[in-house]
């Protein structure tokens, strides 16, 4: 009797600590976050063309969001999460609205790569 | 009287460099649309005429609205359509007037983008320009005097090839563009426009806002100067020259521009500095344009 209520405690403490394991390794609950690049533009001069960059960015798969910063030359682009962001489509949206691309800046490490 | 506009194209000249983009009004430029991208513009422009070297008195009125549609079939090659629709009048001291409208020739041009050099803040770039323009527009109207002459009919009637380059030179503060063109005339109903060669200087200043927002896109005001250069042969009817007609036109044309991501609203007033016609014809005594632009 007193041997299986020690089995018992045994069972539902590896239980709990597995739990625990897991719970550690693949947290419950927790959001993936979104992806941000941070694009440096060549060329971008004014409100009228840089609408041409909004509409090409767009178009890339994950989009989100974007600010374009005319003054500094950039785009913040925002990416869904989870979703593989490959930089050539970036490169081939700054060229298709006449553009240069000078480069690009990851802000989340956790981009899929 | 010239030497007076001059000057006061020269200060306005000044004041632009004084203050800190933009898009030329009746120049072309060498930028091109993005691939895929759809801009439309309409235009309205009046030029009225009334110095008659003759004593008939004769003034001349012309109202022109064309339609435009660019698209960008790739970042570099893109097509224009421009569908015009005219109004023409010609009145005179002791003959009834004289004039028609509606359907113009239609152009369809083809741009092609050569050079880039694009900077921070900035790019330079430089087309290539073809195309035709189509007899659409009514060239054998008559009214109770019989056949109207030629520059009153609303088309020429013929098939006419156009080239030309355009250049542009843009930065944050500041924008300059160029462009040539060249149009080969040709004969219908024995009757052959000069060929026309047009030459077109723009410079245009951001005035508003006065410093850029450090994030984001604003919206914006620009002066515009222009030099726009209009030289044409003689006629020919009936293979022989026609003695008033052709000649050498240089206006100078200040203008202002509001620039907006989507839209662009703007007007230009073209005065004529310089005015070298052949013969008794009807000198230009301005011309006043005004026109918006959407892109989608």
């Amino acid at each position: 009797m007193n041997g299986i209520l020690i089995m018992k405690t045994k069972v539902s403490l590896l239980l709990v600590l597995s739990l625990m394991f897991f719970t550690f390794l693949f947290p419950v609950g927790a959001e993936e976050q979104n992806q941000k690049a941070i694009i440096k533009v060549e060329g971008l001069y004014c409100p009228f063309c840089s609408y041409g960059l909004e509409k090409q960015v767009k178009k890339i798969k994950g989009f989100q969001s974007v600010q374009i910063n005319i003054k500094e030359g950039t785009a913040e682009i925002e990416f869904k999460p989870g979703v593989k962001i490959q930089e050539k489509a970036i490169l081939t949206a700054v060229e298709d609205a006449g553009f240069d691309l000078d480069g690009v800046q990851w802000l989340k490490e956790d981009r899929e790569k | 009287m010239q030497m007076k506009i001059l000057s006061l194209a020269f200060i306005f000249v000044l004041i632009l460099t004084k203050i800190t983009n933009a898009l030329p009004i009746n120049s072309d430029l060498g930028l091109t649309p993005y691939k895929g991208e759809t801009i439309l513009r309409t235009q309205t422009r009046y030029t009225l005429k009334t110095d008659d070297p003759t004593d008939k008195n004769r003034e001349s009125e012309v109202f022109v609205i064309p339609f435009v549609g660019v698209y960008g079939f790739t970042a570099k090659a893109s097509m224009l359509v421009k569908i015009p629709i005219v109004h023409k009048e010609l009145r005179s001291q002791n003959e009834s007037n004289r004039g028609d409208h509606g359907l113009g020739d239609i152009t369809v041009l083809g741009k092609y983008r050569i050079h880039t050099k694009n900077f921070k803040g900035g790019t330079s770039r430089l087309s290539l320009i073809g195309g035709l323009e189509l007899p659409t527009g009514e060239d054998n109207e008559t009214d109770s005097m019989g056949k109207l002459p030629p520059p009153l009919q609303l088309g020429s009637g013929s098939v006419d090839g156009i080239v030309g380059a355009a250049y542009t030179y843009q930065t944050l503060g500041h924008e300059f563009d160029s462009d040539l063109r060249y149009i080969f005339n040709q004969e219908a109903n024995d009757f052959e426009f000069g060929d026309i060669f047009r030459y077109n200087f723009s410079y245009q200043k951001r005035i508003l806002p006065v410093t850029l927002p450090d994030k984001g896109v604003y919206s914006q005001w620009n002066a515009l100067l222009e030099l726009n250069g209009v030289y044409a042969n003689r006629a020919e009817s009936l293979r022989s020259e026609v003695a008033s007609s052709g000649g050498h036109t240089l206006f100078l044309s200040p203008g202002i521009q509001y620039v907006g991501p989507r839209l662009v609203y703007e007007s230009s007033f073209q005065y004529p500095i310089l005015q070298d016609l052949n013969g008794d014809q009807l000198e230009t005594d301005f011309v006043l344009a005004l026109s918006v632009r959407y892109q989608f």
